[in-house]
């Protein structure tokens, strides 16, 4: 009955967004076209593709006159071959054309120069330089993968913005069997699994930590996406070591025609982007630049505080930024290489410096804390075509990750001018990690029935977590100790990993993904390995109607230690150990998937995920356990998830509505933590989205969201009772160590109670405006949780002041958040 | 006219965000009915304390109402399956005089009008071997206060069995004063005599062990301490477990602080002799874990504010809530504080 009333209401919530407008791009109505026809668009990545379309409608149209319709004056010319159309840039050149004199019947042929900007019947031969095949093969109604979804540049473009460009890993939240966590993170629940569970991948290397700001941004910067492929289940041989999630992100390679670029003022940070050829059609960059600024606001605010206050100043900042250069090289048609680079960080400092003035002396104290922590990245990738079937490509990668807490406090007596007295205290911490690596992999395709893919990973990695120095220095002038304290921890290990995959079509309607994926892991004289198997199978029923199933299992050796649910600079990752043995998780999920017409498109798929040796760190007694002994004082686990996800997107010319639901069971059992199985604190039994997406017209663009999802799970007690004195039971045995009646709460059961329903309502718009040299300027003036639904982020239990009786007390801090950015594209 | 779509929108937002709305959440349905708890720790001393009483539910709680001893209750007590009488002491409390074993399996059943049964069972463990005790003074830096605290840190070796997990906890044992008989009047210049002798005994306490020098304990780091956790111990019983030193013989390094083992501290007005002791208990590991879930959720404000997991309270009782859980303790011999 609640679910019906939250369907009503999200459905009529979505009402006033089914009205009907003009205007588009070129790629949305491409990708229109796409699900029409059921055709694939292959071109250069420099095409204007992103360039608004005001024509006629197309639909209705046949294929051929949709497309000269679409592309007229638009210097994009197409050629079909069979299923594909191709797309080239119309380059100036000599045409033959035939004129007929209607009086004459007579026909003359001449050759004209024709303008880029002239249409042409179906364009000509042309040599294609970079082609891009515009992925049909991963619509879920094709792909033989289930669980896999793919997000190009301008989905994630066209979605909502909090304070900055539109997140990548704010947009996967919204996708089916993925619940976001805490409120404003970014964290990533994929089919109950932890957050540390899903491999994040930045052009081949892999991403430790993706969140700036405690998880408020993630480290994608947009501007330079290619695209991302996201597998929540069905996971290709080629992934391996997490159990829940794999986030391929691809960065786009440079223009290799024409510098471009935009720049970007959000209101906490800006960006600045821009591509071109170093060398024209051999060589290009890709840059993006991107960084928080609010710390230039603090700066002055703590100088002007700072004036009123002699003894009390105050400094503190923040700032993130991160930073993605991609350079592309073509060294001939069979070869060309990448060198990618990511570096992300996050600063946060303050110190206060008091002092207090006597007479004689001076005594001062300084607070001086600083956090930090980022990634830095690098892979360079060779691709090379062996043969025209066969294509290999060889990836070398470094990650470093790093993070870094320091305090300082320094008290000391000044007595006429000479220090007197001195407490110096400071303490670093430092956790890093150093991943070097290949990857050589080989795309075969023997005919058109397979398509093979194998290959071999190695990563060396070196873990470095919870390097710790103490300073202590105290005493007064002659008489001063210094006390200096410090250890680190160090694992290294070596990973290998194996892989072989076939895609075949066994006819028209069948096909299958079926593969090995082989590991290795060694640390301290130890050695695991692991086989997973995958399969995924696709009966294509009709071109509007495929049913799918897979199986997998996957294995990860390497655990993030966190003991909250927030992402914090002294979380640090470790490798399995000797004592403990690497997760394993063993997932079966199955799907039907339909197009009824070629605005519609609906998947249901169902999953049972079941994990073992997974942990939880059980002492909380400290933020995170010691390096040196973590795999003592974590608790070694099974997960049972199971769900079932409905999608649904509806798109026509100038509206594109998307749906989705989840229903899901997360159930873990830690023996030692609780005896019985119990849901997991992100266990969302309902979760739904609704977008849309709204070509007001030309200029105008709107966006909205509505997210919903039932309360996440928090721990509350049930019983007041007497608690005993230990270890004897003797009530007067210990004394002085009760200051009450010697009563307690009980938690009886972990995530025993459900916070009340989350939803919230997003909305953005998108004003634009094209300058008089064609530039392209891009207002964003968007709402988070637009009607202001302060959603509960935990509860705790108080007596109230006014019945004397125990309530709840209702923890919810986030309202509507506006923010507006600018964008000037060039 | 899509003017005036994007005016109502826009008027839309304005309004709604100038409202908002908090969710309720109440209690009704969480543990509604009251349990029966029961607590009884057995070890090799010849008393074992029982204590029954009635659970509140949290949502029927009234700051005019507690918890409640039951002192009808009906207690069997059972040693290796004989059957020992018990005996009530009023407030829910009751005691069994027996005498009890390293290996002893102890059952204890209770029920009382109105509530489930309740009852469970569990084995003495033995004890460890724990060698003599020493000190000596050390300094330790105190972050908050930026200052230097000196302790008297209580050493001990004690060997842990290497076939099995163990749990434990450690504790010192002070002793003040000597039997003996003193006389405390006040004698006038004339001889008159005012007051009386009294009879002074000897006097033993458990001072508050520091753990912050004992690794085993888990002592909180700076950055721990910046994010809100703490290691207090539930009744300032410090436990530890063997996972990092199993089969080994290892040291403890317990600190006390002087002006805690001052007798002033307790009332008493002399300190001519004192003496310690350290003692190793050996607990079972649910009175282990049941203490450990204790301190963990008053250890840690993330878990109390919703962005840590907080530990559910152990319990063994079958039908109620509580503990019956041994243990058993090892003690070195009484050495002179003032040696």
């Amino acid at each position: 009955m609640i679910l019906r009333k939250y369907i009503l209401l999200v459905l009529l919530l979505a009402l006033p967004l089914a009205v009907m407008a003009q205007g588009h791009s070129l790629r949305t109505e491409m990708e229109r076209l796409h699900k029409t026809f059921n055709i694939d668009f292959v071109y250069d990545s420099s095409l204007p593709t992103d360039h608004a379309y005001s024509g006629p409608s197309l639909d209705g149209m046949t294929l051929r006159r949709a497309l000269s319709t679409l592309f007229r004056g638009t210097g994009i010319a197409f050629r079909q071959k069979g299923r594909y159309v191709m797309l080239t840039s119309k380059p100036e050149k000599m045409v033959k054309k035939r004129a007929v004199k209607p009086s004459t019947r007579k026909q003359r042929t001449t050759r004209k120069a024709v303008a880029e900007n002239e249409d042409t019947p179906d364009g000509g031969d042309t040599e294609l330089g970079e082609v891009v095949v515009n992925g049909s093969l991963n619509s879920p109604l094709l792909s033989t993968q289930t669980g896999m979804r793919t997000l190009t540049k301008s989905d994630i473009m066209s979605a909502f913005a909090l304070a900055s460009t539109p997140d990548v890993v704010k947009t996967l939240q919204r996708f089916s069997g993925v619940a976001p966590g805490v409120e404003l993170m970014s964290g990533l629940y994929v089919h109950g699994g932890d957050d540390d569970e899903n491999l994040f991948l930045m052009d081949g290397s892999p991403l430790y930590s993706v969140n700036h700001t405690l998880g408020l941004f993630s480290s994608f910067n947009v501007d330079v996406v290619k695209s991302i492929d996201f597998y929540k289940s069905g996971f290709p041989a080629r992934y391996g070591g997490r159990l829940s999630s794999v986030v391929d992100v691809r960065t786009a390679d440079g223009d290799m025609r024409h510098v471009h670029g935009s720049y970007r003022i959000g209101l906490l940070d800006g960006s600045i982007h821009i591509e071109g050829p170093l060398r024209k059609d051999k060589t290009s960059f890709n840059i993006g630049l991107r960084r928080s600024w609010l710390d230039l606001i603090t700066r002055p605010l703590c100088v002007i505080r700072n004036r009123h206050y002699d003894n009390d100043k105050l400094t503190l900042n923040y700032y993130f930024h991160d930073l993605n250069a991609r350079v592309t090289n073509i060294f001939s048609d069979r070869s060309r290489m990448a060198l990618s680079v990511y570096s992300g960080d996050d600063n946060l400092h303050s110190k206060e410096d008091m002092s207090d003035k006597y007479d004689y002396e001076v005594d001062k104290d300084i607070t001086d804390e600083h956090m930090s922590w980022g990634n830095l990245n690098a892979a360079v990738d060779w691709q090379y075509k062996i043969t025209p079937k066969m294509t290999s490509t060889l990836t070398t990668f470094y990650t470093y990750n790093r993070s870094r807490v320091t305090e300082d406090d320094d008290n000391s007596t000044i007595y006429q001018g000479q220090e007197s007295s001195v407490d110096r205290i400071s303490n670093s911490y430092r956790s890093t990690i150093n991943d070097l690596g290949y990857r050589a992999s080989a795309d075969y395709r023997p005919s058109v029935h397979h398509h093979i893919r194998f290959g071999t990973d190695y990563t060396w990695h070196s873990f470095r977590p919870q390097t710790r120095s103490n300073s202590n220095i105290t005493g007064e002038s002659g008489a001063v100790d210094t006390t200096l304290i410090a250890s680190h921890n160090s694992h290294v290990a070596h990973e290998w990993n194996a892989y072989a995959e076939d895609e075949v079509s066994v006819n028209d309607m069948w096909s299958l993904n079926a593969g090995v994926n082989a590991s290795l892991f060694h640390i301290a004289g130890k050695t695991f390995a692991s086989a997973d198997p995958r399969l995924a199978v696709k009966f294509q029923v009709c071109p509007r109607l495929s049913f799918k199933a897979s199986a997998t299992v996957m294995s990860q050796y390497v655990h993030k230690i966190a003991s909250t649910f927030i992402e914090l600079p002294t979380d640090y990752w470790v490798p399995t150990t000797s004592r403990l043995r690497p997760m394993k998780s063993l997932q079966f999920a199955a799907g039907v998937y339909y197009q009824p017409d070629s605005h519609w498109l609906i998947s249901m798929e169902g999953y049972i995920k079941r994990t073992r040796h997974i942990l939880q760190y059980c002492s909380w007694t400290g933020l995170e356990p010691p390096a040196d002994s973590w795999d003592e004082m974590v608790m070694d686990g099974r997960g049972r998830f199971y769900g079932l996800e409905v999608d649904a997107a509806y798109s026509n010319r100038d509206i594109t509505l998307r749906g989705t639901y989840t229903l899901s069971w997360n159930k873990r059992r830690y023996p030692e933590f609780y005896p019985d199985w119990f849901y997991d604190k992100f266990d969302n039994r309902h979760k739904g989205n609704i977008s849309a997406q709204w070509n007001i017209s030309p200029k105008v663009s709107m966006f909205a969201v509505w997210s919903f999802h039932s309360g996440n799970r928090i721990t509350v007690p049930t019983q007041y009772v007497r608690l005993p004195n230990v270890p004897d039971g003797h009530p007067t045995t210990v004394p002085g160590t009760s200051d009450d009646d010697g009563s307690g709460f009980v938690y009886e059961h972990p995530n025993n109670m459900t916070l009340p329903a989350y939803h919230r309502l997003d909305i953005g718009f998108d004003f634009k405006h094209r300058t008089r040299h064609g530039h392209e300027i891009v207002w964003n003036v968007s709402v988070y949780n637009a009607y202001c639904h302060m959603n509960s982020m935990w509860a705790n239990v108080k007596i109230s002041d006014t019945t004397g009786r125990m309530r709840l007390h209702n923890h919810a801090f986030i309202p509507a958040i506006p923010s507006l950015s600018y964008t000037y594209k060039f | 006219m899509k003017k005036i779509h994007i005016y109502n929108i826009l008027l839309l937002m304005a309004v709604v965000m100038l409202a908002s709305c908090k969710d309720d959440i109440r209690l009704d349905g969480s543990g509604n009915t009251p349990e029966l708890v029961v607590y009884c720790f057995p070890s090799t001393a010849d008393t074992t304390f029982i204590n029954v009483s009635r659970s509140l539910p949290v949502s029927k709680y009234t700051v005019k109402y507690h918890p409640t001893g039951i002192n009808d209750a009906t207690i069997t007590y059972t040693v290796n399956g004989q059957p020992q009488n018990v005996c009530s002491r009023g407030d829910g409390s009751y005691y069994v005089v027996a005498r009890q074993q390293p290996g002893d399996k102890i059952a204890v059943e209770v029920s009382a009008d109105g509530l489930a049964d309740a009852g469970g069972e569990t084995t003495i463990p033995d004890t460890v071997a724990l060698g003599p005790a020493s000190y000596r003074t050390v300094s330790i830096g105190e972050e908050d206060w930026n200052y230097m605290e000196s302790y008297y840190q209580f050493i001990a070796d004690f060997t842990d069995p290497a076939a099995s997990s163990d749990y434990y906890a450690a504790r010192v044992r002070m002793k003040i004063g000597k039997d003996t008989t003193e006389f405390s009047g006040i004698v006038m210049d004339d001889g008159t005599v005012y007051g009386d002798s009294i009879h002074f005994h000897s006097y033993t306490y458990y001072p508050k062990v520091y753990s912050q020098s004992e690794p085993l304990m888990n002592p909180v780091s700076n950055i721990d301490d910046s994010f809100g956790f703490s290691s207090d111990f539930y009744q300032d019983l410090c436990i530890f477990n063997d996972a990092s030193i199993n089969g080994q013989t290892y040291r403890l390094h317990l600190n006390v602080l002087p002006g805690e083992t001052d007798p002033e501290t307790y009332g008493y007005t002399y300190s001519d002799v004192k003496a310690y002791r350290v003692e190793v208990l050996h607990l079972t590991p649910e009175l282990y874990r049941f203490l450990q879930s204790i301190n963990a959720v008053e250890n840690s404000d993330l878990a109390q504010h919703g962005l840590a997991q907080i530990q559910p309270t152990l319990s063994n009782v079958h039908g109620g809530f509580g503990l019956i859980a041994g243990w058993n303790v090892s003690r070195s011999d009484f050495v002179s504080l003032n040696k």
